[in-house]
């Protein structure tokens, strides 16, 4: 979006990403702001979105284990 | 695959963000995740999202909630959901299927108190500090007086003055949103300069003289005329030569150029009349350049044109750049400079003249409304004459140089033209058209392009290329035939082969300064046009001598028409004769004649009897009667020979000259039919000798060695004095030829010369019909020879048989003799006693003459010696006459032809000369 438009367009996708946030945290998706946002990039450009969830699923377990392992490590 | 670029920039965020932690550790991993996702992005067979679906798990979902008691959870979501619905985004389903993807049993995790941390929290906001809520909790600020500087220093020499007159303004609060967003605006107070000094703003005012009005105590006077300063003038001036509207000068009216001096203003230090004397003559260059200006903005659609009004602009943006100039030292004081308006004058004015020549060439161009596009180089070429013999360097210099540029564009079609024989058709300023239509490949040369002409027939092309003008047309046309033939080989025409054509080049000041422009441009030009025009004229040439055989059809038509051969016009012409002679109306039968011809003349190494072929045109009704018309040459004349050439060489030896090679052709073929007729006889087997009276033979003889004589002389001159000479000229003049319009010229001066001296030109047709009759003459000699020699046959047999009656009434018996001439006497028919042919046909004219005896046979003898006597009378006077009337024409016109006619007439002259009349010895 090119800055010269007015505040109302910033406003208005605060707005949208604000509502989508409220509705992740209630249905505990456990997805802060800007990973939201990016999901939210990502599928405008077309990506499907069960293979979106299944990326971010994937991701947050190979995350866990990794942390895991760190810790394990560590200990 | 910016696509697909964006995709992996936010894949690899999305990576960050979610793995942050470990990012750190392993870059491959990292690197096989970020693959293994894109993949998983790209290549996946999920279905499409339903939003009815996502609408319909949703609400179950809140159902859920319901049913589970949870029914803030349950309000707030379907809040939200409204909300999101109402926002109306493409990707919402798509979202909202990823969200429900993602939720982890909401029943159980989800708080409301969660949502209150979403709100970032507000800034604390501190209430705004306003004078008001200052003034109503202190009275003691409500007085004026406590603002009241306080002048501490008030001992000290200094005057100090605290310059309070501005109090300070709290600043306002910004409106704290998220930090992320950029502030958007900026205040206009950040705009404020403060100004504190008036001075410049009193020098500006000052400098703008045309606000202020004289006034005398308020009163406006308008007829004083307001002061103002040189330098204004000056800037004024500048001002306006350089395009702008300005006070100094009035324009009446926005569309004319002219510029009037206004006379409101006046020069401190000056009389009012010499400033406006001043100021007029530079409204006179003004309004000049103005107009020259106003021209330069027209659009113009013909390229000429265009390239012209780009030129005169640049010349303008030059000017401007002087008058920069003039300004920059005013303006940018590097050293110390005087004022003056008269000094701007004469410097305005040297760099303008030639400007100013430039607006009289536009206003010619305007008054002459429908000029051709190039009216205006020729303007610029007599300019440029006049300017350099006026020894006027500048001017020369500069319009030279613009004429030699919009020359370049005029330069293009004829380039176009000569290199690839293209001709745009669209294109109405170049000289040279294209006829539209099919043409036929032999009349490419003649008709498919035509020079342009005006109305009043003179060329549409400049004055100073008319001269050149064939020669490029000759150019374009050798390209167009030699791409017709598919010979033509475009050459590499790279700029540097054609001479440069420009100022520099052409009348380069070093060298050639004093040489008048007309021929430095003639010349230049001719060497241009040479460097294209030699290649594609030379190569055309060599093609059509070697490839299409343009000395092969020459000498096939010389051997054709001229019978150059004799013997194979003997062989083609005797059997016409003999079958003519016997009655034979085959004679002019079409497919015979044609076999003849190419049995005769086919077996020439140049001829190709494919080509050769012979036409007959249609009797006329009066000469249906073969025994009639077997009597004059003149119906020899239906019989035509038509060779047929290709067409390149069509284009020399084109269909008008053919007409002259056939004419030529029947008339040798009529002088033949005579000689023929009259060599025929064979005076070893003649028979004249032992039956006739000594007068006959006197008469038959010497009229048939006159008529030989006159004929051979005839034939002679026809073959060896005019036609003979006369090829071999016309093939040296044509190897010599330049250029196909210079061979075909040879070819058909040769062609009306030889017409001419062979007596077939208009000025001698009665010459040629006397010719004709003295030839008839001939056939009419040999005739009446014959028909003398079968009545004294005839009579010699009745006598003989007379003889044989008596003798056998006597008692002598001579049956052989009696039984041959009986036979010969009824069977009228070819006897085989003589294998001689000529014998033979003598018994076959004596078998078909008897029809020409349907006059009573007993008054030929007596006529015969009259005929011959008769004849005798006419050949003189024929011969005569052909001959005083060819030394007469011969004397009364020149040239060539005269010369030979005078020739001939000389011969028959000489004939006749010894021709005395014995008086009485034929009584």
């Amino acid at each position: 979006m090119p800055p010269a438009e007015s505040s109302k367009d910033i406003q208005q996708v605060r707005q949208i990403i604000d509502v989508f946030h409220e509705i992740s945290t209630l249905l505990n998706a456990n997805l802060d702001r800007h990973t939201l946002s990016i999901c939210i990039s990502l599928i405008e450009n077309g990506v499907n979105p069960e293979a979106l969830a299944t990326v971010i699923k994937e991701l947050k377990r190979d995350g866990e284990e990794t942390m895991r392992q760190v810790e394990q490590n560590e200990g | 695959m910016a696509h697909l670029a964006k995709l992996g920039g936010l894949t690899d965020e999305l990576l960050t963000s979610l793995t942050s932690k470990s990012s750190k550790t392993e870059a491959a991993k990292s690197n096989a995740q970020k693959e293994s996702a894109l993949r998983a992005f790209r290549y996946n067979n999920y279905a499409r999202t339903n939003q009815f679906d996502v609408a319909s798990q949703l609400e179950g979902l809140e159902e859920k909630f319901r049913v589970y008691n949870e029914d803030p959870l349950a309000d707030a979501l379907k809040e939200r959901v409204d909300k999101v619905m109402k926002l109306q985004s493409k990707w919402t389903p798509e979202i909202l299927h990823l969200l429900l993807e993602l939720s982890d049993r909401p029943l159980q995790n989800s708080k409301l108190e969660d949502l209150d941390f979403l709100k970032e929290p507000e800034p604390y906001v501190e209430p705004l500090l306003r004078w008001k809520d200052l003034v109503a909790e202190d009275p003691l600020l409500r007085e004026k007086s406590v603002w009241r500087n306080v002048d501490f220093g008030a001992e000290s020499s200094e005057d100090e003055e605290f310059d309070d007159g501005l109090s300070e303004r709290s600043e306002a609060t910004e409106v704290t949103i998220q930090s992320s967003i950029e502030d958007v605006g900026r205040q206009p107070d950040d705009y404020v300069i403060d100004v504190s000094n008036n001075d410049t703003l009193l020098a500006l005012k000052d400098a703008q003289f045309w606000l202020k009005d004289p006034s005398v105590g308020g009163v406006k006077l308008d007829t004083v005329k307001k002061p103002i300063t040189e330098l204004q003038a000056i800037r004024e001036v500048l001002f306006m030569l350089s395009g702008y509207p300005t006070s100094l000068f009035e324009t009446p009216s926005n569309q004319s150029a002219q510029i009037l001096p206004s006379k409101s203003y006046v020069l401190k230090h000056a009389s009012p009349d010499a400033f406006y004397q001043q100021i007029s003559a530079f409204a006179e260059q003004g309004s000049a350049i103005r107009s020259l200006r106003l021209w330069v903005a027209q659009p113009q659609s013909i390229p000429l044109l265009q390239v012209f009004q780009d030129a005169v602009s640049k010349r303008i943006a030059s000017f401007d750049n002087c008058l920069s100039d003039i300004q920059t030292r005013y303006v940018e004081l590097a050293n110390d400079v005087v004022v003056s308006l008269v000094q701007i004058q004469t410097e305005v004015y040297s760099t303008s003249r030639p400007l100013l020549k430039l607006v009289d060439i536009i206003n010619k161009l305007g008054e002459e409304r429908y000029s051709h596009a190039f009216r205006y180089l020729e303007i610029l070429y007599k300019y440029t004459c006049t300017s350099q013999l006026a020894g006027d360097e500048e001017l020369y210099k500069f319009i030279g140089t613009l004429f030699f540029d919009c020359f370049q564009v005029f330069l293009r079609p004829i380039r176009a033209w000569m290199e690839d024989g293209d001709v745009t058709p669209g294109d109405k300023v170049f000289f040279v058209s294209r006829t539209t239509g099919e043409v036929d490949p032999a009349t490419i040369w003649q008709s498919q392009f035509k020079l342009r002409h005006t109305q009043d027939g003179k060329l549409h092309a400049p004055t100073f290329l008319r001269a050149s003008v064939n020669k490029i047309f000759t150019t374009g046309k050798s390209v167009v035939v030699l791409k017709q033939l598919k010979k033509f080989s475009p050459r590499n025409h790279s700029e540097s082969d054609e001479p440069l054509l420009d100022f520099e080049s052409v009348c380069n000041p070093q060298n050639v300064q004093l040489a008048p422009f007309t021929e430095l441009f003639a010349e230049a030009f001719d060497a241009w046009i040479q460097s294209k025009h030699h290649h594609a004229s030379t190569t055309l040439r060599r093609i059509l001598f070697d490839s299409c055989g343009l000395s092969a059809s020459l000498e096939a038509l010389s051997y054709v028409y001229f019978m150059s051969d004799g013997t194979n016009g003997a062989a083609f012409t005797y059997p016409i004769f003999d079958k003519l002679d016997k009655l034979d109306s085959s004679w002019n039968d079409r497919f015979n004649l044609t076999e003849l011809l190419h049995d005769s003349f086919g077996t020439l190494p140049s001829v190709n009897p494919d080509r050769l072929r012979t036409s007959v045109l249609a009797l006329s009704r009066k000469n249906q009667d073969i025994a009639k018309y077997r009597t004059k040459v003149k119906v020899l004349s239906i019989i035509e020979i038509k060779y047929h050439l290709s067409w390149p060489v069509q284009i020399i030896l084109n269909k008008e000259s053919l007409v002259g090679y056939q004419r030529i052709f029947t008339f040798l073929f009529q002088i033949r039919r005579s000689s023929h007729i009259i060599t025929r006889r064979r005076l070893v087997s003649d028979t004249l000798t032992t039956s006739s009276s000594s007068d006959e033979r006197l008469l038959f003889y010497s009229l048939r060695t006159r008529l030989l004589w006159f004929i051979q002389t005839l034939y002679y001159y026809l073959s060896c004095l005019v036609v003979e000479p006369g090829s071999s000229a016309m093939r040296t003049a044509l190897k010599e030829a330049v250029d196909i319009d210079t061979m075909i010229k040879v070819h058909s001066a040769f062609m009306k010369s030889i017409l001419d001296k062979a007596l077939l030109g208009s000025k001698l047709a009665l010459i040629h019909k006397t010719i004709l009759k003295i030839l008839d003459l001939a056939i009419k000699l040999e005739d009446a020879e014959t028909v003398n020699a079968s009545t004294n046959k005839g009579q010699r047999e009745e006598q003989a048989n007379r003889m044989d009656l008596s003798m056998a009434s006597l008692g002598l018996h001579t049956p052989r003799k009696a039984k041959q001439d009986f036979k010969s006497s009824t069977r009228l028919s070819k006897s085989p006693r003589f294998a001689n042919d000529s014998s033979d046909e003598d018994e076959e004219k004596v078998d078909l003459d008897f029809s020409i005896l349907s006059s009573p046979s007993k008054a030929t003898e007596v006529e015969y010696v009259e005929q011959l006597r008769s004849m005798k009378v006419d050949f003189d006077r024929l011969v005569r006459f052909v001959a005083s009337g060819l030394r007469g024409v011969a004397r009364a016109g020149g040239g060539d032809e005269a010369r030979s006619w005078d020739t001939l007439g000389e011969m028959l002259e000489a004939g006749l000369g010894t021709t005395t009349e014995f008086p009485g010895s034929f009584r």
